[in-house]
């Protein structure tokens, strides 16, 4: 039992690392959000200054800013439920260690066996199942907050592409364009990168 | 882990609970004491998160555990309060006495049941059902927030690090010979203990206290003159040695 005790602790431990992990990721993949609106808006000043010319550009423009706006809505959800799952298997970990001890009292001592301690006892195992059960909720809903991000930095590359192609038609701003494109590309690629990895430590969770 | 009876006057007694020889050979061993009177007591300086089942085995069998109403942590070291998140899920609403200045450190252990009872640096006072127990400043000896307890019935006071020795498991209660026990508190009170001000301060308080016995958080407890020896010996002691030489710590001597 103490065996089993010892793996609950660790995998708990591992639980709060790795809530930690991904909320420091995501974090990261919060302010590369802002950087991808602010490219957004880059490219509407642009598209703007062309004039008639570049108004697939600026319609495209818009879309980019509005999944970068979105991005950083869920990367701040993330970040929130990650911190919540983090504190929860912290207060799992002190409660399951209070158990622990009470159950070796329990059991050293039978004569002693006072009633407090056994309401105690089921009071906390109590608590534990609800903390396991918000923690698997909080599981489903990240994973689910992962997968979202996940589609917009999808659509994100397909705006890239049809980005080019409308530069490719404007050869007086081409250079500048492809430019702007190609840094929307390494951070969408970027975040890309987090959010796989953040799927990855999601094992460590579950 | 032992329980020794310290003191016992009708409804009121001191019990020591130490000497754990279940507990892990690198911790340093502590003395925890229980303080009861009629239906209510007070543990001091409840131990670490290692001796929280050891505890909890000794005190169920003393009292029901629905009389332990106060914890009282000296200061904020692990040894002296870090099972507080398992005492926490036990008892029910106690109240934690302890130096205003370690109530936000304290609270890492854990504490959502507990309400925290602060002391003021000039001391305090607690009514445990007629019995007064007193709160003495004892700042700086060692850490900067730190209490001793007083018991003006039963003439016990409660002094945490102050004549804490390191020692075996398996060492003696009580101090016989004070000449020979030096030695095992020597370096503890001159590398721990940092002020000298401080140090007079607290001899110079606790030379009022009128006192039978001596319990120190670790080591042996100072009965009868041996509190004398102690105040005497510690007096002359050099103390905040880190920064000196040996024979800056000589010449002091
Ligand atoms: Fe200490
Ligand atoms: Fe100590």
């Amino acid at each position: 039992m103490a065996n089993n005790l010892t793996q609950l602790h660790h995998s708990l431990a591992a639980q709060t690392a790795a809530a930690a992990d991904i909320s420091a990721q995501l974090n990261q993949s919060r302010k590369q959000a802002s950087l991808l609106s602010l490219s957004a808006k880059n490219l509407s000043v642009i598209a703007v200054r062309i004039g008639q010319e570049a108004a697939g550009l600026k319609v495209l423009s818009l879309f980019y800013d509005e999944f970068a706006q979105k991005s950083i809505k869920v990367s701040n959800k993330i970040n929130q439920l990650s911190a919540n799952i983090a504190a929860n298997s912290v207060k799992r970990w002190r409660s399951e260690l209070f158990q622990q001890k009470v159950e070796q009292v329990l059991c050293s001592q039978p004569q002693h066996s006072q009633d407090l301690l056994v309401r105690k006892l089921q009071l906390r195992q109590h608590s534990c199942l609800q903390l396991k059960q918000q923690t698997d909720t909080a599981c489903q809903t990240l994973e689910g907050y992962l997968e979202e991000l996940l589609t917009f930095m999808q659509s994100m590359q397909v705006i890239a592409i049809n980005a080019r192609v409308e530069a490719g038609n404007l050869p007086l701003h081409k250079a500048q364009l492809d430019d702007l494109s190609e840094k929307i590309d390494i951070t969408t690629r970027s975040i890309l990168d987090n959010v796989h990895a953040c799927q990855h430590r999601m094992k460590d969770i579950k | 882990m032992k329980i020794v009876e310290l003191y016992k006057n009708k409804q009121h007694s001191w019990v020591m609970l130490g000497r754990d020889e279940t507990k892990p050979d690198k911790i340093i061993d502590t003395n925890q004491y229980l303080i009861s009177h009629h239906e209510q007591a007070i543990l001091l300086d409840p131990g670490g998160i290692e001796l929280f089942a050891p505890m909890l085995e000794a005190l169920v069998k003393i009292l029901p555990l629905e009389q332990i109403k106060h914890l009282f942590a000296s200061h904020q070291d692990p040894d002296i309060i870090s099972s507080l998140g398992l005492w926490d899920q036990v008892l029910d609403g106690a109240k934690l006495h302890s130096p205003w200045l370690w109530e936000g450190f304290i609270r890492h252990f854990g504490m959502e049941h507990t309400k925290f009872a602060p002391i003021p640096d000039e001391g305090g006072s607690l009514n445990l059902l007629g019995l007064e127990l007193q709160f003495i400043p004892a700042h700086y000896l060692h850490s900067s927030g730190n209490f001793n307890v007083y018991d003006p019935k039963a003439k016990i006071l409660f002094s945490g690090d102050l004549g804490a020795a390191l020692e075996p498991i398996d060492s003696p209660l009580f101090v016989e010979d004070f000449n020979s026990h030096i030695s095992k508190m020597e370096y503890f009170h001159q590398r721990w203990m940092p002020s000298e001000i401080a140090k007079q301060d607290w001899i110079k308080r606790v030379r009022e206290l009128d006192i039978e016995m001596m319990c120190p958080q670790h080591g042996r407890i100072f009965r009868g003159d041996k509190v004398t020896q102690f105040l005497d010996w510690f007096e002359q002691l050099p103390v905040g040695i880190a920064n000196q030489t040996s024979t800056e710590l000589d010449s002091k001597r």
